[in-house]
């Protein structure tokens, strides 16, 4: 076992009867993620974009409205599911981090979660927040003038755009297509590439050939034109629901459909090899039956691939939603996403206003840097063979 | 004598393989009674392990399958049991413990979760019951602390502590067989004699009936009333622990009781070995499958396959000249 040192040590004590506090996997897997010093960093940065980007509504408005008002938050439902699930999550880890000791990390968290509370309750109208009104969309002069491309300055950091828009509420706002195809393709390739890869790894023969084949039908087609196709007719289809016609939804699912080929093969893989193990003959031989063999005793064994490879797979899916907009094919104006505001920030960069490319190219690069640095933090974290001693 | 508790009849158990038919076990007949303690050794590759999982049904189609033979266990014959009933047997009643403890435990999972999970399989009991019975059975295997070990994960574990937990997994929910396949090797020495005698003993109380596989002469010596042992596929000789050891009838028997090491016995000079390896399982030579490695073989034994007799010492035996052979009166490697 490469596993020495607190482990034993923690036997040892048990042995000899000392009460010493056991050392949990997780315990082992925290201590491991915190070491890695980019992969935690890159957790807060994108906590905090997460973060801005469902509480949008505070400081920036959501309509072409000049003005907001003060008065009670409005937040669509999907907003507030995901606040509350933000808000439970950060008790949670709250609670976690200050028992582990973590406490620097205890205290954001609890920060964060108090203000997700606070929001929450104000959008149901019980408390009345102000808006801070000049991050408004579309900014007009005392005289009534629209104001286009005005350089970042200390009331506007991120500058105006060609129509007048503030470039910073925009950014804030494009944050949540991106977190939207974020969550929905990291929650369809788990759950697709998860299941097909288990079956195929687990049953030879008819059910592995066929699985694998369609898997290959799928990693074979090329993903930008095909997306760039099925994207177009989307807002056509008859028989779809609003929320996937418009926006970012649509996009998302249709890219959780087309991606999870590679965490297939790469499940199949660990199945094929795990399935041979003495411990799946053995509670075979207990008498346990395939759905209990493949997700109580293998899945688990094989989750660390799984779950470094759907955060890298999700860094890549932000990126493919941000050049289907850059293209023109994927959210449409004028609901802001990165890769749209790139593309009509490089229209008038040439001449000189390169304030929205910059910032929005800078918000895209920096998320998917941080997401591909939580998968290799994860991915270290998780290797059972590294050694806690790691730098 | 009572209806035994496992008859197994010609059993043929064939793996297809790119280079043809392997005929891993090929006509195997044994039988069982409740609480007896069984032995059966040869070595590798010879079918034993092989035999174990037909009984258990765990050989998987398409790479191997049972051709043809019978396994009766208390009165149902288990090879036309659905898969579902065949579950309920598996742990239930006749229980497996493997070779290697070191990889036979799940290692995501406590060994409380695992010991549990077999009970509520096997056992209409609430979670605390199970857990209750988790915990008594541990502690029948001398596992101190037994409450605490619960939490613990197999890595926590030596390899003789994880091979009690298996021990305690195959018995927590009484089975009527428990089939041990190479229980000890991969443990050292000391620890061996300590599980075996565990096992036997829990066996014992139970009135469970032990199959035990082994390559380690050893290892079966003390601890089963009868031995079978088998080579290529078949079994060639079986009696009681005395007839084999000391009055074996099959040259095979003969060769392997020479190439071990005694302390109870004079000093010899080199340790033999019966030669040559064994044949391969698709082509099996003709007539007697040993035959090519027999010091005593004759023309018959390259013609015709012997089968499985009462030989005039009293064990069964498959050889053409055991009666002829004084093999008692030889030593070793010099016939």
């Amino acid at each position: 076992m490469t596993e020495r040192g607190p482990v034993d040590e923690a036997v040892l004590d048990v042995a000899e009867g000392i009460s010493a506090e056991p050392i949990t996997q997780w315990d082992l897997f925290v201590t491991r993620l915190r070491r890695h010093r980019f992969a935690m960093i890159a957790v807060f940065y994108l906590a905090f974009i997460a973060f801005v980007a469902l509480t949008a509504p505070l400081f920036t408005c959501a309509k072409n409205d000049t003005f907001c008002g003060n008065g009670p938050i409005e937040m669509s439902g999907v907003t507030t599911i995901l606040m509350l699930v933000i808000t439970a999550g950060g008790v949670y880890l709250a609670y976690t981090s200050f028992r582990s000791g973590l406490r620097g990390g205890g205290i954001a968290l609890t920060l964060m979660t108090f203000v997700c509370a606070l929001l929450l309750i104000s959008s149901w109208g019980v408390i009345d927040l102000p808006h801070v009104n000049h991050y408004a969309d579309q900014l007009p002069d005392e005289s009534g003038r629209i104001l286009v491309n005005i350089a970042p300055r200390a009331s506007l950091p991120m500058g105006t755009d060609d129509l007048g828009r503030d470039v910073l509420s925009r950014v804030i706002h494009g944050g949540r297509a991106s977190l939207a195809v974020g969550i929905v393709v990291g929650g369809l390739v788990a759950l697709l590439g998860t299941v097909i890869g288990a079956l195929a790894g687990y049953y030879p023969g008819v059910v592995d050939q066929s699985l694998m084949r369609f898997t290959d039908l799928v990693l074979g087609l090329p993903l930008l034109p095909v997306a760039i196709v099925v994207g177009r007719v989307l807002p056509e289809l008859q028989f779809l629901p609003g929320f996937l016609k418009q926006g970012a939804w649509g996009i998302a699912v249709l890219l959780g459909l087309l991606v999870w080929g590679a965490l297939a093969r790469i499940v199949r893989a660990e199945f094929l090899s795990l399935r041979e193990k003495e411990f799946v003959e053995a509670a075979r031989a207990a008498g346990a039956n395939d759905r209990r063999i493949i997700f109580r005793h293998i899945l688990p064994n094989a989750m660390s691939p799984i779950i470094v490879q759907t955060t890298l797979i999700v860094g890549t899916a932000i990126i493919v939603e941000a050049a289907l907009s850059f293209l023109g094919f994927g959210v449409r104006p004028p609901i802001p996403t990165w890769g749209g505001m790139a593309a009509s920030g490089a229209a008038i960069a040439v001449r000189g206003f390169w304030w929205e490319l910059v910032f929005s190219a800078s918000a895209l690069i920096t998320t998917v840097l941080a997401i591909n640095f939580i998968g290799d933090g994860l991915r270290d974290a998780l290797d059972p063979t590294q050694t806690i001693e790691r730098k | 004598m009572a209806d035994p508790l496992l008859n197994v009849e010609d059993l043929r158990t064939y793996f297809s393989t790119e280079e043809g038919v392997v005929k891993a076990v090929d006509g195997v007949s044994f039988q069982v009674q409740a609480g007896e303690r069984r032995g059966v050794v040869g070595e590798s590759g010879c079918g034993k392990s092989v035999t174990a999982m037909s009984i258990m049904r765990l050989i998987e189609p398409p790479a191997g399958e049972i051709v043809t033979g019978k396994i009766e266990f208390d009165g149902r014959d288990l090879l036309q049991l659905p898969e579902s009933e065949m579950q309920d047997v598996r742990g239930g009643e006749i229980a497996m413990i493997f070779q290697d403890p070191m990889t036979a435990l799940n290692p995501v999972y406590t060994i409380g979760d695992q010991l549990m999970e077999t009970i509520l399989l096997h056992q209409d009991v609430s979670k605390s019951q199970a857990r209750e019975i988790a915990i008594n059975t541990l502690s029948d295997v001398q596992i101190p602390k037994a409450a605490n070990v619960m939490e613990d994960y197999p890595h926590q574990f030596s390899g003789g502590m994880r091979q009690r937990v298996m021990i305690a997994m195959g018995l927590s929910c009484d089975p009527k067989l428990l089939i041990a396949d190479e229980p000890t090797t991969a443990l050292d020495v000391t620890t061996q004699a300590q599980i075996m005698n565990l096992m036997l003993e829990l066996a014992e109380q139970r009135n469970t009936a032990v199959l035990l596989i082994t390559h380690d002469l050893g290892v079966v010596a003390g601890f089963c009333d009868n031995i079978q042992v088998m080579y290529a596929g078949s079994i060639v000789e079986r009696g009681t622990g005395d007839e084999i050891f000391h009055n074996p009838q099959h040259p095979y028997t003969w060769g392997l009781l020479g190439s071990m090491t005694r302390l109870d016995e004079s000093q010899q000079e080199r340790l033999n070995s019966v030669r040559g390896a064994p044949p391969s399982l698709i082509n099996p030579p003709k007539g007697c499958r040993f035959g090519p490695r027999c010091d005593f073989a004759t023309d018959i034994c390259r013609e015709a396959l012997p089968i499985l007799h009462q030989s005039q010492e009293g064990q069964k035996v498959a050889c053409h000249r055991s009666d002829e052979l004084d093999l008692k009166a030889m030593t070793v490697g010099v016939g």
